[in-house]
């Protein structure tokens, strides 16, 4: 394991696409989290009358602020999957998969070296995640006790699994598709239309099998922090169901990889 | 001596096209084996098999008598097709993963730098590099593990004739060494010059497999020329040992039995009242030997 890790490492660490594609990451969950500063201050008026008054809904909040953050963070995701995509892509491309391999890589060690891989980035995103909580939590929050800030935590969890899940999704398909635009292409879609349009069209949003696929089962970890109707609670934990059918989706992607490096020829 | 390489019935079919029809390849211990064939005969997608990257449709081979596995991998240092690293590091961590890889440490990736004369550059990215030095930072990367076996795919080839000079230096002081090696070329001169075994494949079947000096050895060709034509014609149409005769220019070429010797013919001429002014024996070449196998089977 430690050896896959050291393999992967030398690999990545002189690798700017890959740096850049998490600085850009990075600085975009940075802007994406700050919006609540600016709706703290937001006011609306119609001639002259004050009709919203935002300032009381402080998203930083402890123990929303962990909710709202991992929430508005899972959205930005897709950088790192494209990260993960790029760096599956050079290595079938420049064929240094197939010389590892004639090196004397096993498929399966190749298949955990890019697990690793994934683990990697989707701690360095959950780790930023609770320093942006702290930082924003440290600068407007009301209360900074910790058995407030601790609460919820497993909504932190719950991000990790997303991501992670997440990019070994997209280690299957930058295994399945060659070209690493068209499989960033494909992954944008899926994860943004496709299965949101087909859960519409065909299953009435609802039901064990909308919960069951793959975006749908990564989505309901974290489900939207607002309510929007009297009727409709929001949710304050992270459900049981959820996280079983992501570990599934977890396991399913990182054994269909290994099957899509098995059939081809490299 | 033990065999190091054994495949029985390899077959690679792509569709309706057999890239490799059951081939039946035994490579022995300290063999340069030459395998030969025109580009497209499936040379590369045999060493793809036998290597473990390119899935076999049928057959089986084996290294050292035992199942393919990343281990006996390890054992084999091989390049295929083209040098394939990755472009933003340089030599020496392209080195490290390869050592990292194979479980070796990185002691040897100076000395194997050295060797192919690397060492100054091994800081330099892979992409900086010209094709010649991406060559032998393949062969570099080969031979870190200090393998016992070496497979490589057309290592000169696109290589000006200075890298074609320098690779095959370097081939021929690995050879000396007792490793194994596999090369796979279409340059035959390149074969005859390095190899001691080679086996022909031309659209996916083995034609011949045999050694390289009883292949040569078994044609002689000599040249006699003399100003006399007719009478020297008459002359060596009785000679004893002729198993052809062609007028070539100003001299008759003989392909005669390995025993025939230059003395002889000009002895049996010399009684015969004939001056011989031109007399030059030729050793056969791969070359023509491997034109004849394309041709018998065409």
């Amino acid at each position: 394991m430690l050896r896959l890790f050291q393999i992967e490492w030398i690999k990545v660490k002189s690798n700017r696409s890959f740096w850049a594609l998490l600085l850009l990451y990075i600085l975009g969950v940075y802007v994406l989290c700050s919006i609540g500063t600016g709706l703290m201050n937001m006011t609306s008026s119609v001639n002259g009358q004050q009709t919203m008054d935002l300032s009381t809904m402080n998203m930083y909040n402890f123990p929303n602020t962990w909710h709202n953050l991992t929430y508005i963070a899972s959205y930005l995701k897709i950088f790192l999957s494209i990260t993960m995509i790029v760096g599956i892509s050079n290595e079938v491309q420049h064929k240094t998969l197939r010389q590892n391999i004639i090196d004397g890589m096993s498929k399966v060690e190749f298949i955990i070296s890019k697990v690793i891989n994934a683990f990697f980035l989707a701690t360095i995103a959950t780790l930023f995640i609770v320093a942006i909580g702290v930082y924003f939590g440290n600068t407007y929050a009301d209360n900074m006790a910790w058995e407030v800030v601790s609460q919820r935590l497993d909504f932190v969890g719950a991000f990790f699994l997303q991501t992670f899940t997440f990019l070994v999704f997209s280690l299957f398909i930058g295994l399945l598709v060659k070209s690493s635009g068209l499989a960033i292409v494909f992954t944008i879609a899926y994860s943004f239309f496709i299965e949101t349009f087909f859960t519409w069209i065909f299953l009435d949003s609802d039901g064990i099998l909308a919960a069951a696929l793959p975006m749908n089962a990564l989505d309901n970890l974290i489900q939207f922090p607002v309510s929007l109707s009297p009727t409709t609670e929001v949710q304050n934990t992270v459900g049981l169901k959820e996280i079983l059918i992501c570990f599934i989706w977890l396991v399913v992607d990182i054994g269909l990889s290994y099957l899509a490096l098995c059939k081809k020829d490299l | 001596m033990s065999t190091v390489l054994q495949t029985n019935n390899l077959t690679k079919q792509y569709g309706s096209l057999t890239a490799v029809h059951s081939l039946d390849l035994s490579i022995e211990e300290g063999q340069i084996f030459g395998l030969l064939g025109p580009n497209g005969s499936g040379k590369t997608t045999t060493l793809g098999m036998i290597l473990g990257v390119t899935n076999a449709t049928s057959g089986s081979f084996n290294w050292y008598g035992q199942i393919p596995s990343p281990e006996a991998r390890k054992k084999v240092g091989a390049i295929l097709e083209k040098p394939c690293f990755y472009p933003y590091l340089s030599a020496k961590k392209n080195l490290q993963i390869v050592a990292k890889i194979k479980g070796v440490t990185e002691d040897r990736i100076a000395e194997v730098l050295q060797e192919v004369g690397l060492f100054d550059r091994m800081d330099d990215t892979f992409e900086t590099y010209s094709l010649g030095m991406k060559q032998r930072l393949a062969i570099a990367s080969a031979l870190l593990a200090n393998p016992p076996v070496l497979i490589l795919d057309e290592p000169t080839n696109g290589l000006d004739p200075q890298g074609i000079v320098e690779i095959r230096e370097i081939i021929q002081k690995i050879a000396a060494s007792g490793k194994t090696i596999i090369l796979a070329s279409h340059l035959l001169d390149e074969v005859q010059k390095v190899c001691t075994h080679f086996a022909v494949l031309n659209k996916g079947k083995k034609l011949f497999q045999g050694s390289v000096k009883d292949a040569i050895s078994g044609q002689t060709i000599i040249e006699v020329g003399s100003s006399n034509m007719n009478m020297l014609k008459a002359a060596l149409e009785n000679l004893s040992g002729l198993k052809s005769m062609v007028l070539n220019g100003s001299h008759y070429r003989l392909e005669v039995e390995p025993e025939v010797t230059m003395e002889y013919i000009s002895k049996t001429l010399m009684a015969q009242g004939i001056t011989p002014t031109h007399l030059n024996k030729n050793e056969g070449s791969l070359e023509q030997e491997f034109m004849k196998i394309l041709n018998q089977h065409a």
